[in-house]
């Protein structure tokens, strides 16, 4: 029962595969059926037309960058609300959670004016700052909600106890500690940032500059394009996403599972 | 509660939560508050701006396009029950006696986390003229049934709510199955004994339980709606056929990168606020409850 339900959501990425490995006339022949022939050329085809090496190094780029301030921030934030739990500190943190109700496109556009202003579209490093800012919200429920089952006062009240001030709390245990939501976090970042399109598309008109997402949209856009075109550059955008989340799996179920699941 | 206090604390501790309050403000508070500011002149950047009341609203109301895209968002909204009752009913049948579930568990999740955008590209794939779907039905002899799934204008949408669901089915069930772990075997146990079948022990028992957890799926899916969609919108259909695929947050950015019509996307925004804490009252205050209820 539960491989029959399985099927619909393994079967899109059979044909994403399939198609973009079969010889055009094999595809034409049968669609549906299993590939008879394998060409490299659908693959090398895309990733050149569409410079999908130059949008995958870009990617990371702001990926990475994304990642990183994501998870320290919200890291350093959600210990912090963990060991304030005053009212006050309650509404700060709730102000800064829901941000993430706020529609991208209300804030990405005028931010794109304040930076055009400055010059700063066109700036990889300053998209990664965006895509990290954008999830701190999300970042700091997760890593917070995660403290708070774990950060046991039992833990707390020894390295206070040994003198441990707040920033050696966190750095030795808290940080240590929230690892398994962090590679959660950091994953879940990750992805959501690599395949991001609508502030890459805002931010980045350069060309040489764009991100895979934006690299294969226009590719797969084009009227000269073939199914197997199309595949092949979805392919090649969405390998390393599903890489990650493959790699990370368990830690993600178990995020959003709020660690009771299996 | 406090741990860990030295004398040197409060300027200590402001260095953890400093940056999550600094960059919160400076990139998603203060734009809101410059493009709402902004949205009562005529917004035009590097050049003078004169005040214009609600003139820009009022524009914006009137307009075909801003009507067109609120009755889609209308459209998409019943997509709900969908996405509800499908990944309860897929919790419900792994509830038991399954092998291995965090593998089917995992399958269901993958198309969940990838993001729209590259997801959108892969059924642009296969759902063209000429893609795998149409051939398939087309060999099966099903040929009328090989329709424009992403050119004609009654079918946009519903597609578009399908490929939501197929997207978004994994999270739901991971949520509902750890919502569900927490519910006693024996309840279910005691129903069967007493005669009652899957679907009664479904929605007499198991729904009620986790209703919380639903409540916020809902909440979830609400918010993704006015939110997640440009990636979808803008590589399967470009916002077509005109405008019968248009959401609001593609309709915000065709207005400015498009057009260049910097006013009337400024009001749009703030329009898209208003409906959302029109909308989003309930599930906001539901999450708030779970976060304070927890402790």
């Amino acid at each position: 029962m539960a491989a029959l339900l399985a099927i619909p959501f393994l079967v899109p990425f059979f044909f994403l595969i399939t198609m973009s490995i079969r010889t055009e006339a094999d595809y034409r022949a049968d669609p549906v059926g299993l590939p008879t022939t394998f060409t490299w050329d659908h693959l090398t085809d895309a990733w050149e037309r569409a410079d999908l090496g130059s949008g995958l190094v870009n990617s990371l780029i702001t990926s990475a960058v994304g990642v990183v301030v994501a998870c320290l921030v919200s890291m350093a934030a959600a210990y912090w609300f963990s060991i304030h739990r005053t009212r006050r500190a309650d509404r700060l943190r709730w102000a800064i959670v829901v941000g993430y109700a706020f529609p991208a496109v209300i804030w990405l556009i005028p931010l794109f004016v304040i930076a055009a202003r400055n010059g700063l579209t066109n700036n990889l490093i300053v998209l990664g700052l965006v895509y990290g800012a954008s999830n701190i919200p999300f970042g700091v429920y997760m890593i917070h909600s995660f403290y708070r089952q774990v950060l046991r006062s039992e833990i707390m009240d020894a390295a206070a106890l040994d003198g441990a001030g707040t920033l050696q709390t966190f750095r030795w245990i808290a940080l240590p500690l929230a690892r398994p939501a962090v590679a959660a976090l950091a994953a879940l970042v990750f992805v959501w940032s690599f395949g991001d399109l609508l502030f890459a598309v805002t931010f980045l008109q350069d060309s040489s500059k764009w991100t895979i997402p934006i690299a294969a949209a226009t590719l797969v856009s084009r009227q000269t394009i073939t199914p197997q075109g199309q595949a092949a550059a979805a392919l090649v955008a969405l390998a390393p996403s599903l890489v990650v989340v493959l790699v990370a799996q368990r830690a993600l179920v178990r995020g959003f599972g709020g660690g009771s699941a299996d | 509660m406090r741990w860990g206090r030295d004398r040197a604390e409060p300027a200590r501790s402001a260095l953890l939560v400093g940056p999550a309050v600094l960059l919160v403000a400076a990139i998603l508070y203060g734009p809101t508050l410059y493009v709402g500011f902004q949205s009562f002149f005529d917004w035009r950047p590097n050049s003078p701006s004169p005040f214009v009341g609600l003139d820009n609203y009022l524009t914006v109301l009137g307009s075909d396009s801003f009507q067109t895209v609120m009755w889609n968002q209308f459209v998409l909204i019943l997509g709900l029950p969908l996405w509800v009752i499908v990944p309860l009913m897929i919790t419900f049948l792994l509830h038991k006696d399954v092998k291995a579930p965090g593998l089917w568990r995992t399958i269901y999740f993958v198309p969940a986390v990838l993001s729209p955008a590259l997801v959108g590209i892969l059924f642009r794939a296969l759902l063209g003229s000429d893609g795998v779907v149409n051939a398939g039905l087309r060999k099966i002899g099903l040929d009328w049934l090989a329709l424009g799934w992403l050119t004609e204008p009654h079918l946009v949408k519903p597609v578009i709510i399908v490929l939501i669901l197929w997207a978004q089915v994994g999270v739901g069930v991971v949520i509902f199955s750890a919502a569900l772990s927490a519910v006693p075997e024996e309840l279910f146990e005691a129903a069967e004994l007493d005669g009652a079948g899957w679907w009664t022990r479904l929605t007499r028992i198991a729904v009620p339980s986790i209703k919380d957890a639903i409540w916020l799926w809902v909440g979830f899916q609400v918010i993704a709606i006015f939110l997640f969609m440009f990636g979808w919108v803008y590589v399967l259909t470009g916002g077509g056929p005109g405008l019968a695929s248009t959401t609001i947050d593609f309709l915000v950015y065709q207005e400015v990168f498009r057009f260049g019509f910097f006013p009337t996307a400024a009001a749009m925004s703030m329009l898209m606020v208003l409906v959302l804490l029109a909308l989003f009252g309930v599930p906001a205050a539901l999450v708030r409850r779970r976060m304070r209820g927890t402790s």
